[in-house]
């Protein structure tokens, strides 16, 4: 065991000393650190959501008419709702969806779009002509309104709406798999994998695919972002998750009606939207950062 | 490669894309569904209805012939019938895009307005206070759900400092006793061309609201974008030898850097249009401005699929001609482009 654990550490010493490194110059970054603490926050408060609120069960969706559009107080911190729902349980309740599914848009999309970049960037030629073709013909849509046709195609529903986003998602991640690829079939250790006699699946398996990873996971960790306030556009609009579902964008929905009268209501979901997108957006910076010192000394 | 030959590849290379672009929507619109003549019919379809569908959509023909229609009816203009409204979809289209675009156009204004002096302030001053700011100004630019701040500036410009109206793009009183003649469907345009400028007025406080709104998405790429040419152009070597030769700072800077840092950021242009275009469906509904987005959100509730469709491709269309003329403008304007 232990010995097998040494192997392991030498045989990844360069990539560890270069994680460590990492991690040093991530913590000196006050803003990406306080992003991943907001982060962490958010989604702890949406996984204990039932511990954490005195009214689970209007997190969950049941009405409270009797407390209809009470302003903020101690009881309801955030106000309460059209239906008498405490704004603050719905909130945590509605961080479930909206992180899901910023989180699962994007592993979907990083799932279809990887190997499809590594395949056109090893083999080039036609392989590499049809893929990026295709890519090109996704990426002139504008992303929204594809989504929202596919989602509209498929019928209405979370997982939908999910998978609607993933497919306008994932040219990005091909494009930029591809141009890694591109450099890395040139190196080296490629080429003696290759003169060796390694077959092709497990050249890509074992040697482009891991080293394209960190610029994937760099892009990935902004994309979440945007992935969530996607997901709160799309139920904006009325596609995604059903009430009585908690969900942060349907939740601006529908309490824009009674904004001007009663702001609590759409304020507080919408400025959760804006907090985790923000939190995404410079967390994935101060890990692009950290990750390439190139990028940093010649464009920060 | 010369110029013209590029041009012309651009040129067939978005015709080409252009076509997989219909591909695609026509795999959503009669492959993806389980039943596209219920889809094209709207909810609680007759089983009359059904079978005309089926018959106008040549359903029951193989999928090539029926892309063939399909293309030959979106090269006619026909687009279909809205469920909803029962007009001819491109009837619609006539009266909404105008109103979208005028909005779109106001919003990118906006967004180059502001942007494009702070990314070039904060690509100069790398590493100060200025820059500081215009990135974090950048980076909540991009995080912004507009729908929730276009609630925000009503709460706080219309409610409680009441300075600009809630929503609509005219007063009723004005839309009452001043008729306005629809020529380009601007009403900033066509409210001028008639010499009319209460109305002129009245249109443009209307604007001002859904347009800074909008503009925010792009706003913050704007900034983005033009700093961080700026930062690569001020390290080039022609930089470093003007400064060398002892040229003053300042002709540097607005001879050498300024101008070849705005030629990338055109592309800048494209893409606040797709997502100034893409913001317009979220925000239109809430300031009751009757354009395309209002449109597909209505389409959305009432599953009214052949405008969703619709309105897709001819956005579409739209944007791959803008980055089109964009990637000529910027060939011609930049000899380097033409090389690779």
């Amino acid at each position: 065991m232990q010995r097998w654990l040494g192997d392991i550490i030498r045989r990844n010493e360069a990539r560890l000393l270069e994680y460590r490194r990492m991690g040093r110059a991530f913590r000196r970054d006050v803003l990406a650190v306080a992003s991943l603490i907001v982060i962490i926050a958010f989604a702890l408060g949406a996984i204990f959501a039932p511990w954490l609120t005195p009214y689970p069960e209007q997190g969950e969706g049941e009405p409270n008419l009797s407390e209809k559009f009470s302003p903020p107080s101690p009881e309801h911190p955030f106000g309460t709702d059209n239906l008498g729902r405490d704004v603050l349980a719905r909130v945590l309740y509605g961080g479930r969806s909206s992180l899901s599914i910023g989180l699962m848009v994007v592993v979907i999309a990083v799932a279809i779009g990887t190997p499809l970049g590594a395949l056109a960037g090893y083999f080039g030629g036609w392989v590499d002509e049809l893929i990026m073709r295709v890519t090109d013909m996704f990426l002139a849509f504008p992303p929204l309104l594809l989504a929202i046709a596919i989602a509209s195609a498929l019928g209405n529903s979370f997982t939908n709406a999910m998978l609607a986003i993933a497919i306008t998602w994932w040219p990005w991640y091909t494009r930029l798999v591809r141009a890694q690829t591109l450099s890395l079939r040139e190196r080296e250790f490629v080429a003696a994998a290759r003169g060796m006699g390694v077959r092709t699946p497990t050249i890509i398996a074992r040697h482009i695919l891991p080293n394209v990873m960190t610029p994937v996971l760099v892009q990935a960790t902004s994309d979440i972002g945007s992935a969530i306030l996607t997901g709160a556009a799309m139920s904006f609009i009325g596609l995604g998750v059903r009430p009585p579902t908690a969900d942060w964008g349907a939740m601006v929905s529908t309490g824009r009606v009674y904004f001007l009268g009663q702001p609590w209501f759409a304020a507080f979901p919408g400025l959760a939207i804006f907090l985790v997108t923000l939190a995404f957006n410079l967390l994935g910076d101060g890990i692009r950062d950290v990750a390439d010192p190139q990028t940093r000394r010649s464009v920060q | 490669m010369p110029r013209w030959e590029y041009l012309i590849r651009r040129l067939i290379l978005s015709v080409l894309v252009l076509l997989g672009v219909t591909v695609i929507t026509f795999t959503i619109s009669r492959v993806v569904p389980s039943n596209p003549a219920a889809l094209w019919v709207g909810p609680r379809p007759t089983q009359e209805q059904i079978s005309r569908a089926r018959e106008i959509l040549g359903l029951d023909k193989p999928l090539p012939v029926q892309y063939i229609r399909y293309i030959s009816a979106l090269l006619q203009g026909d687009f279909g019938v809205s469920v909803r409204t029962h007009q001819p979809i491109l009837t619609d289209l006539r009266t909404y895009l105008p109103a979208t675009l005028e909005l779109v156009i106001a919003a990118m204004l906006i967004a180059l307005g502001i942007g494009l002096p702070l990314g070039v302030l904060a690509g100069a001053y790398k590493g100060t206070l200025v820059d500081a700011i215009a990135r974090l100004i950048a980076v909540a630019c991009v995080s912004m759900p507009t729908f929730w701040l276009a609630l925000l500036f009503q709460l706080i410009f219309f409610s409680n400092l009441h300075w600009l109206p809630v929503s609509g793009r005219l007063s009723t009183v004005i839309k009452l006793t001043h008729p306005i003649e629809q020529v380009t469907g601007f009403y900033l345009i066509d409210s001028a061309l008639a010499g009319d400028w209460e109305l002129f007025r009245d249109a443009l406080v209307h604007l001002i609201l859904p347009a800074f709104t909008l503009s925010t998405y792009a706003l913050g790429l704007t900034i983005r974008m033009t700093r961080s040419s700026m930062v690569e152009v001020l390290q080039e070597r022609y930089i470093t030898t003007a400064r060398a030769a002892g040229l003053p700072e300042r002709e540097i800077f607005f001879k050498f850097a300024l101008k070849n840092a705005i030629v990338p950021t055109l592309t800048v242009l494209g893409l606040s249009f797709v997502y100034s275009l893409t913001g317009a469906i979220l925000i239109e509904v809430i300031f009751s401005w009757h354009g395309l987005g209002t449109y597909v959100t209505e389409a959305v509730l009432a599953v009214d699929f052949p405008v969703i469709i619709a309105v897709t491709i001819i956005v579409t269309v739209f944007y791959v001609f803008i980055n089109l003329a964009l990637d000529w403008f910027q060939a011609i304007l930049d000899p380097r482009v033409t090389l690779g």
